[in-house]
């Protein structure tokens, strides 16, 4: 059954959710209250199709939170530095019910970068989507992951320090790569005063003295499709130039 | 860097199991084609030997004999040592009084002849009791009887007359 199966790829943000490669009419996108009523939209669109979807599901920052694993937190090997990462998901990604908890590779000695999800999240996507008879989830990502890749080759390249800041519909990451090597990353959520995130762009490079780059990407929606960006894409916003 | 939350799926124990049967199968298939090949290689060997022997027979060359097939049964012939039997009885009998002077073996008309001298009928009967000794007929015969010289002391034949000569004797056996 899964032989003729559709690939399709989601977004699903806070208030934001999207869907390629649905059917021929393109992207779709769509502002939602919170995120019952976004897997609920999700849901009506994955019932129309008639063969099952194979979904790649793209997180937004909010329901995909990064934090930094002090290089001085303690933990003695690999295992210790995930049961703490768990620990202490929920403090700084605010989840309810449980968190899944991604950790890269743990180094002594070294910060190391986490992110946690809703526990949950997967297979409630699943559930909203039609169950497991015509609905998958081959994969969760956050899309921020994408941008965060972008500038760890370009660090690497240059071997410089770059700073570099996400502006999502419903929230803000932030980040430092030190010659490719991840050394600080972050999450905000939005804020009413702020809805463009520009004073906490500004109020984030300030803290950056030592970078040598600082570069500032914006979400954008309905942008063309590219090969790096599967859905959606990251607009570079030059914001130290903007305002000097 | 991949930040993903799904595990990646691993093949599950009825996936393996399939794999497993799928080239167990596949091994016996192919044992069995090989096994087959064997057979009808086998099958077609043999058909074409059957042909040969029928091309030979149809050209008659079984039918003619050779120009080397005398030489070639001579040979045979001699290699299998038909006087073996008869040079072996010669050795194996001895008897006081007889003493043998030639012996030929003439492998053309298997013939074996053995000339001899006898110093009275008597060993001579017995000579020849002893070589047609276990034989269902008498195969040694003899051949010639002649007197040569003669002897000091009585000497008593077989039919019971006194002869005081040694007897020249000429044994023959067809082989």
């Amino acid at each position: 059954m899964w032989a003729r199966s559709r690939s399709v790829e989601l977004y699903l943000g806070q208030t934001l959710i999207g869907c390629r490669g649905l059917d021929a009419a393109g992207d779709r996108w769509a502002d939602v209250a919170d995120i019952d009523e976004g897997l609920a939209r999700l849901g009506e669109w994955m019932s129309t199709s008639p063969a099952p979807i194979r979904a790649r599901v793209w997180l937004g920052s909010t329901l995909s939170r990064p934090f930094i694993l002090d290089a001085n937190c303690g933990a003695r090997n690999t295992a210790e530095a995930r049961e703490l990462a768990v620990a202490v998901a929920s403090d700084f990604a605010g989840q309810e019910g449980g968190s899944k908890v991604w950790l890269a590779p743990w180094r002594v000695g070294r910060p190391t970068l986490a992110v946690a999800i809703s526990k949950s999240l997967p297979s409630a996507v699943e559930a909203a989507a039609g169950g497991r008879g015509t609905f998958r989830v081959a994969s969760v990502r956050p899309w921020w992951n994408q941008v965060l890749d972008a500038v760890i080759e370009r660090s690497r390249e240059q071997a410089r320090s770059i700073g570099w800041t996400l502006v999502e519909s419903d929230g803000f990451v932030h980040g430092r790569i030190d010659s490719g090597v991840v050394s600080d990353a972050a999450f905000e959520a939005r804020k009413v005063h702020d809805p463009d995130s520009t004073q906490l762009r500004r109020r984030v490079a300030v803290g950056w003295l030592e970078v040598e780059d600082v570069e500032h990407f914006a979400f954008t929606p309905g942008a063309a499709p590219s090969p790096v960006f599967a859905i959606g894409a990251a607009t570079l916003i030059r914001i130290n130039e903007a305002a000097a | 860097m991949k930040i993903e939350f799904v595990d990646p799926v691993l093949p599950s124990r009825r996936a393996w199991a399939c794999v497993v049967g799928l080239a167990a199968l596949a091994a016996v298939l192919f044992a069995a084609g090989r096994i087959m090949e064997a057979r009808v290689a086998a099958i077609e060997s043999e058909g074409r030997a059957r042909a040969a022997a029928a091309e030979l027979a149809k050209a008659g060359l079984h039918d003619e004999p050779s120009p080397w097939a005398e030489d070639m049964k001579r040979a045979l012939d001699r290699a299998a040592l038909p006087e073996a039997p008869v040079l072996r009885e010669l050795e194996t009998v001895a008897v006081t009084g007889i003493q043998l002077t030639s012996i030929d073996i003439d492998m053309g008309i298997h013939m074996a002849t053995v000339e001899l001298q006898a110093d009275n009928d008597q060993a001579l009967g017995d000579y020849l009791d002893q070589l047609n000794a276990g034989m269902p007929a008498a195969v040694w015969h003899v051949e010639r009887l002649a007197s040569a010289q003669s002897i000091p002391g009585p000497q008593q034949s077989l039919t019971g007359v006194s002869r005081a000569t040694v007897q020249n004797v000429t044994l023959k056996r067809h082989f």
